[in-house]
């Protein structure tokens, strides 16, 4: 657990960046601290302790972003982020910070791992356990996205979201 | 704007959003990790699983959890700490003290539905037949009908235990088998299916560290269905697991996953799926790896008129849109092909549960994702395939008055002549965490439409999530779903047609 203490800020900022909300970000670093722990015996390769972790960490992410789109049974514009983004709340003129919000769970884990931690795409593939094809065309439907949403005028959109 | 500038604008933006220092309690969680009880948790966390996650494989991993609590406390675990440990956080409302304590695990009368009168539901009578009892503290996890009209299970309690019964009505508990339990130190025995051919009893499970987080694919062999012996050790076994067997014309075919999957419903151990094969349940072969089983685990497996079909659920995180189905079919229980034509099932809340053939079609059941629309959450599913399980197609599952539609999911299925007949649990739809309610749905044109059967008293704060036909009537086996509930209990149910 020497390693997961020498990460745990960038851990918790990647939470934090991919759920847009503290307090969740908090909830799931823990959860996938015990995760990590009890897995430990299972990676063989102790050396890759950090992508492994990132791995279970955005897994976490990803799980809690999945339910809150599936808990919120009315249609809104954001598809994540609804109004319990609190992060995003504080941001919400803010037309990147808003287009994020707008962005699927999986679009929005891959843009923080490509921009926000840097990661090249074969590292966010096997972050993520998906072909690094999957990413490039992530990453470009989300930028896509991101471009139309930053292309609109803000007072519109703004006022769309609840 | 450019691609590029949308790149410019969000290195900048993340540049310059320096907020998020890590928490203090976050810290402390970190420095006390090492003295947090493993097996708890993992009690806790699947226990409390958002109810309409949770799969027939749930309801029986949260009861097998539950008991690994009991047998540690028993003995096995020694200097296992009674101090709970920092929350995981991520439960507002944990239910009280669930797996903290053993006490907390036995049987409680208070929650278990009490045996009701019966009534008629559709065609038949519900009995619960056990609720209360020793009985009532095994999960499960496979039954089977024997050559000689009698009833066997595997049920994890305290340990791995044998059930037998004549009538479905009465069981024995069988005193633990060594044979059955013998597994190296710190290890557990989990036995996960059943199957009988050729005059032999054969289950499959897997040994495992007794945090259910790493072990090995097991099989066993017996006469009786009291004494088993350990199948030949196999290199096969390796880092996987067994979750199901069937008997064939040339012996048993087993499936399950290429890497322990673990006990937490992230299956984070699982590469994907598995099958092995033998002629008389001794010795194991492992079938090659192949495409088919990529991304997905397998949990369950039945003879068909042209082989096998098997299906399972597809590992979270493994597909950036709909994931093909979870439904193979093998001639020869080696090589296996996977099914497609499926979107809305497959995916980690979505798994098939069952399958089976009927006349000239393959039938599955399971639990679908519902269209955002109508809230994106998961509801009772079946599929058929009329091209040998090669393209399916959805049927059309009676979800009951309102909307959105209750959610839940269809289970297990079973021939109820000259129809089917589905188990599994619905909820409201409130995306609260509610007690579900056990249900049952039947079909009688081939699995194309399926309607509700009106609910049993018997059937509230229930799940179901097995079917064993009796040739009268049918055994189900189940357990309470409540959130709420102290305790996990298990439940037998026997449905007779009404007179």
């Amino acid at each position: 657990m020497r390693l997961a203490e020498a990460s745990l800020a960038t851990s918790y900022r990647l939470a934090a960046h991919v759920l847009g909300d503290p307090a969740e970000a908090e909830d799931a670093t823990q959860e996938a601290l015990l995760l990590a722990w009890r897995g430990w015996p299972l990676l063989r390769d102790r050396e890759r302790f950090g992508a492994w972790f990132d791995r279970i960490l955005v897994n976490a992410c990803y799980e809690r972003l999945r339910r809150r789109r599936r808990s919120s049974t009315v249609a809104m514009p954001a598809e994540v982020g609804g109004g319990r983004d609190e992060l995003g709340a504080s941001v919400a003129r803010d037309v990147v910070g808003r287009a994020l919000q707008g962005l699927t769970a999986e679009q929005r884990i891959v843009v923080v791992l490509r921009y926000w931690r840097d990661l090249p795409i074969e590292e966010i593939a096997e972050r993520l356990g998906i072909p690094s094809g999957t990413v490039r065309s992530r990453l470009h439907y989300a930028l896509e996205a991101l471009r139309a949403d930053i292309d609109r005028p803000p007072s519109h959109s703004v006022e769309v979201l609840p | 704007v450019t691609d590029e500038r949308v790149e410019v604008e969000l290195r900048a933006w993340f540049a310059d959003r320096t907020d998020g220092d890590v928490p203090e309690s976050l810290q402390r969680y970190l420095a006390d990790l090492p003295s947090v009880e493993p097996r708890v948790d993992s009690v806790r966390r699947t226990g409390t699983a958002r109810p309409f996650d949770r799969s027939p494989r749930d309801v029986i991993r949260v009861l097998v959890a539950a008991a690994v609590v009991v047998a540690l406390a028993a003995g096995l675990g020694h200097g296992l700490s009674q101090r709970p440990g920092p929350s995981a956080g991520n439960v507002p409302s944990s239910p009280p003290s669930q797996g903290s304590m053993p006490s907390s695990v036995a049987p409680s009368t208070a929650v278990a539905p009490s045996p009701s009168p019966s009534v008629l539901a559709g065609p038949y009578r519900w009995d619960l037949v056990s609720s209360t009892g020793e009985l009532s503290t095994y999960a499960v996890v496979d039954a089977i009908r024997l050559h000689d009209d009698t009833y066997l299970a595997m049920a994890f309690g305290q340990e791995v235990r044998a059930l037998l019964s004549q009538d479905g009505r009465s069981w024995t508990i069988e005193p633990a088998d060594p044979g059955l339990l013998r597994a190296s130190t710190d290890h557990l025995s989990l036995v996960a299916g059943l199957a009988e051919g050729n005059d032999v009893l054969v289950a499959v499970g897997s040994s495992a560290l007794f945090d259910i987080s790493i072990g090995d694919a097991r099989a066993w062999t017996s006469s009786d269905g009291v004494r088993w012996q350990a199948a030949e050790p196999s290199k096969g076994f390796t880092d996987a697991a067994m979750e199901a067997v069937v008997a064939g014309p040339d012996g048993f075919v087993a499936v399950g996953s290429d890497g322990f999957p673990g006990a937490n419903t992230q299956l984070p151990g699982a590469h994907g799926a598995a099958a092995w094969t033998s002629m008389d349940g001794r010795s194991w072969t492992r079938a090659p790896a192949q495409a088919s089983f990529a991304d997905a685990i397998m949990t369950g497996v039945r003879r068909t008129p042209a082989g096998f079909v098997a299906w399972g659920q597809t590992l979270p995180f493994a597909h950036p849109g709909p994931p093909p189905p979870p439904i193979w079919t093998s001639a020869d229980g080696i090589r296996w092909v996977r099914g497609r034509g499926i979107s809305d099932a497959g995916g980690p809340g979505s798994p098939i549960s069952s399958a089976m053939s009927i006349g000239d079609r393959l039938v599955a059941v399971g639990t679908r994702r519902l269209p955002d629309a109508l809230g994106a959450g998961y509801a009772p599913g079946a599929w058929m395939s009329t091209d040998g399980g090669r393209t399916w197609s959805s049927a059309i599952v009676d979800e009951g008055p309102g909307m959105p539609p209750r959610s839940g999911g269809m289970f297990d299925l079973e021939v109820d002549k000259p129809g089917l007949i589905a188990v599994g649990r619905t909820e409201p739809p409130t995306g609260q965490e509610e007690p579900g309610s056990a249900a049952v749905w039947r079909s009688s044109d081939g699995g194309v439409t399926w309607v509700a059967v009106p609910d049993d008293p018997s059937f509230a704060r229930a799940a179901m999530s097995r079917i064993v036909a009796t040739g009268t009537g049918f055994i189900v086996f189940g357990a309470v779903d409540d959130p709420n509930a102290a305790a996990n209990v298990a439940l037998i149910w026997v449905a007779e047609k009404a007179p």
